[in-house]
């Protein structure tokens, strides 16, 4: 009589095109003759350098150490020379330093591998710090070092590993591309991933246009003991890690015995795959699959991208109009505008979305709120943003954060989808956060004069 | 006794009761209250704005009764007003450094780059965290204005180069642009102190001039003009607070870019070195 009920509340289904044979194609892209490295490429304290400006670096050579147990380190992702290191801006406010590199022209950019892993002759302890020494973060778009999120979820004895193979924008395909590239390096991170966890039951997640995708490299596996598959309805912002254990919880999945939110933990499938690559082979973290796509590139779809090379040299690459109006770091959904195209892809980039210049040029004007609630319905965490936005309007941030729960937004941007009025209201959240970080860090400093 | 006469008795016991209580409590725990305060308070601006260091006007008041404070210390209010809450209790106006906001920037559309053309909400706040706001300087004045809007005095005016240009004389030091400012461009300073670094890039050398051309370099040798009035921080030149008498005028002249100016009677003059004009203030006078 009833269905099953909805996973979370609003969300939004988005028309998206059915997967086509091209998303699952991967380009290399070529190296750009200059590499900007930040020290900081991860959530945590910057690394430090260990190379100086001169000296020649291999393929995967450490070329910046972790400074302690919260941050990672960053290799090399070219066999070239050290130009110089500076000091650059950060984009909030600081500075970090920043390698410059010269790929060597002519070099055949082979990385060799280092020690090699396996998850049935190294201990969880050896694995753990086996997963620092990659320099691996949240591919997802997170960013968090993933060995920290791995101890995390050791102390809670999380039991269920999850692969969340949500495409998290609309218009991405890395998930189609690391299916059908990568399955063996996925199941091989999981069982690395479960090795450390001490846990035996994985899942696999995704939406229904990957469905496919996904039994097919199910089922090519079968002898490797792959994990659980779950089909969930497609509907943005289901890739965001919370609300996907609510969206997976209560549903039967063959080998997962007893599925619970708070006994999981969630690596997205990015990650996961790196994790079996790196690992098997002894590689480091030198380059990012993301996704270029836009009206405004000829040849869209996914590259793998050295780290460090200018978003504006993998757009030219991707055949760019040579007048973009503008460019997003990240998806239609989520991603922000791009102020600097020298700005390097850095670990945990997604993808980016170019547009020609047109009608996308022209920013819908916003009007006064009607009180319609369609963002109220939309929003997943059952915040109210109409309220949200006319505070924003009136500066009252205060009760933004402690009557209306501002802090708990993640910006995932349905709410100014649905909105009829084209109120920016992610925009005036994100700005209201930063006023408010500022505000506190002021009170901080005069609480300690 | 009838239940009603009961009642009435036992009501009329607890009045008399609380009654005395009253009077007792008003006697013993009474408070004497300056009866200037109030008139004293009606003296004052009224706007709580917290430019005398004091919580707000009635603070300040009990301050001022207290001999804590001199009248002079209230920024905001007129030379008159001043006098008149001097008269009212008997003292002196007494001195008040005058302090004013300045601007820690001279990037404006002219003389700075910008790498891309912000289209969002027309506020610093929110461009801000859209990429730095599309300057090529991380740390310049975004020039959309949120400074000016905060401004209860009117003393802040966008220039049409996008920068915003303080009015010295009305401006009171309250602080509303300093706590508006996403980039923490403004600083309170002393009307009096005549050396200035309109720049907070906290990078050095030459390379800065591709974004601004006039930006602190960290060249340092203003500081080697003037080392008793300013000292390097974070490569920029920070005038030495406390530091007696008069720093040279020759301080500013071999600053190549501009990026230090001397101020005097509201007037911004640049060194003879200086390439570049700038604007802070009204007219420009090269010195």
């Amino acid at each position: 009589m009833f269905g099953r009920r909805s996973s979370f509340p609003g969300g939004i289904r988005l028309d998206m095109p059915d997967r086509v044979a091209a998303d699952a194609v991967v380009r290399q892209m070529p190296f750009a003759p200059l590499l900007r490295l930040p020290l900081r490429q991860h959530a945590g304290p910057a690394a430090e350098a260990v190379v100086r400006a001169g000296e020649e670096v291999l393929r995967g050579q450490l070329l910046a150490q972790a400074t302690d147990e919260t941050a990672v380190p960053l290799h090399s992702p070219a066999t070239g020379r050290v130009l110089r290191i500076t000091e650059q801006p950060d984009g909030s406010g600081g500075t970090v330093n920043v390698i410059e590199l010269a790929p060597l022209p002519g070099d055949t950019q082979e990385q060799t591998g280092g020690r090699a892993f396996d998850p049935d002759r190294h201990d969880a302890d050896e694995l753990l710090e086996a997963i620092r020494e990659t320099g691996i973060v949240g591919l997802g778009g997170e960013r968090g070092p993933t060995h920290l999120r791995l101890r995390r979820a050791r102390k809670r004895a999380a039991e269920v590993l999850v692969i969340n193979g949500i495409e998290g924008e609309p218009g991405f395909s890395r998930v189609p591309a690391l299916l059908a590239r990568h399955g063996a390096d996925v199941v091989t991170g999981a069982r690395f991933l479960g090795k450390v966890l001490g846990s035996r039951q994985s899942v696999l997640a995704v939406e229904k246009p990957d469905a496919a995708a996904a039994s097919t490299m199910m089922a090519e596996l079968e002898n490797r003991n792959p994990p659980a598959l779950a089909v969930l309805e497609p509907r943005y912002p289901q890739g965001a890690a919370e609300l996907l254990l609510r969206s997976l919880s209560g549903r039967p999945m063959e080998g997962v015995s007893a599925f619970a939110p708070e006994r999981a933990v969630v690596f997205s499938l990015a990650t996961v795959a790196e994790v079996g690559r790196l690992l098997k082979h002894g590689l480091t973290l030198t380059d990012q699959l993301i996704t270029l796509t836009g009206d405004g590139l000829r040849e869209p779809g996914n590259y793998r991208v050295p780290l460090g090379t200018p978003v504006g040299f993998a757009l030219a690459h991707a055949g760019a109009h040579p007048e973009l109006d503008r460019v997003l770091a990240g998806g239609p959904m989520r991603g922000q505008a791009m102020g600097d195209l020298e700005r390097p892809v850095t670990k945990g980039a997604t993808g980016f979305v170019a547009f020609a210049a047109g009608d996308s040029a022209q920013l819908p004007e916003a009007l006064a709120c009607i009180r319609c609630g369609e963002c109220v319905a939309a929003c997943p965490l059952q915040l109210h943003p109409a309220e949200l936005g006319l505070l924003a309007r009136r500066g009252e941030i205060q009760t933004m954060i402690t009557d209306w729960h501002l802090e708990r937004c993640f910006e995932c941007g349905c709410c100014a989808y649905v909105c009829p009025s084209h109120i920016p209201l992610v925009q005036m959240f994100r700005s209201a956060k930063a006023q408010w970080r500022r505000s506190q860090a002021v009170a901080d400093k005069e609480a300690m004069a | 006794m009838s239940g009603a006469l009961a009642a009435a008795l036992a009501l009329a016991l607890l009045a008399f009761v609380l009654t005395s209580g009253l009077l007792l409590a008003g006697r013993f725990l009474h408070v004497e209250e300056d009866k200037r305060l109030e008139k004293l308070v009606s003296l004052l601006p009224g706007t709580n704005c917290g430019a005398c260091g004091q919580p707000g006007c009635r603070a300040f008041a009990q301050a001022l009764l207290k001999g804590e404070e001199v009248p002079a210390a209230c920024s905001v209010s007129s030379a008159q007003a001043r006098q008149r809450v001097a008269d009212f209790l008997g003292v002196a106006v007494g001195q008040a450094e005058r302090r004013v906001a300045r601007l820690a920037c001279a990037g404006d559309r002219n003389t700075s780059r910008f790498l891309a053309n912000y289209q969002g909400e027309p506020s610093c706040a929110a461009a801000t965290v859209i990429d730095d706001g599309g300057k090529a300087c991380a740390w310049g004045c975004l020039g959309l204005g949120d400074c000016e809007r905060s401004c209860d005095y009117d003393a802040i005016a966008m220039s049409p180069l996008g920068l915003p240009v303080v009015d010295e004389d009305k401006c009171t030091a309250c602080g509303d642009c300093v706590r508006a400012c996403p980039k923490d461009l403004f600083r309170i300073v002393p009307e009096q102190q005549p050396l200035w670094v309109a720049c907070n890039n906290p990078l050095e050398g030459n390379q800065l001039l591709e974004t601004c051309k006039v930006a602190c370099t960290a060249c340092e040798r203003c500081v080697r003009d003037a080392p008793e009035w300013l000292a390097m921080e974070h490569n920029l030149p920070v005038p030495i607070e406390g530091a007696g008498g008069m720093p040279p005028r020759s301080a500013i002249d071999r600053c190549p870019t501009g990026a230090i100016v001397w101020i005097e009677n509201g007037k911004s003059r640049l060194g003879a070195s200086a390439r570049v004009p700038i604007t802070l203030r009204g007219p420009r006078e090269t010195a």
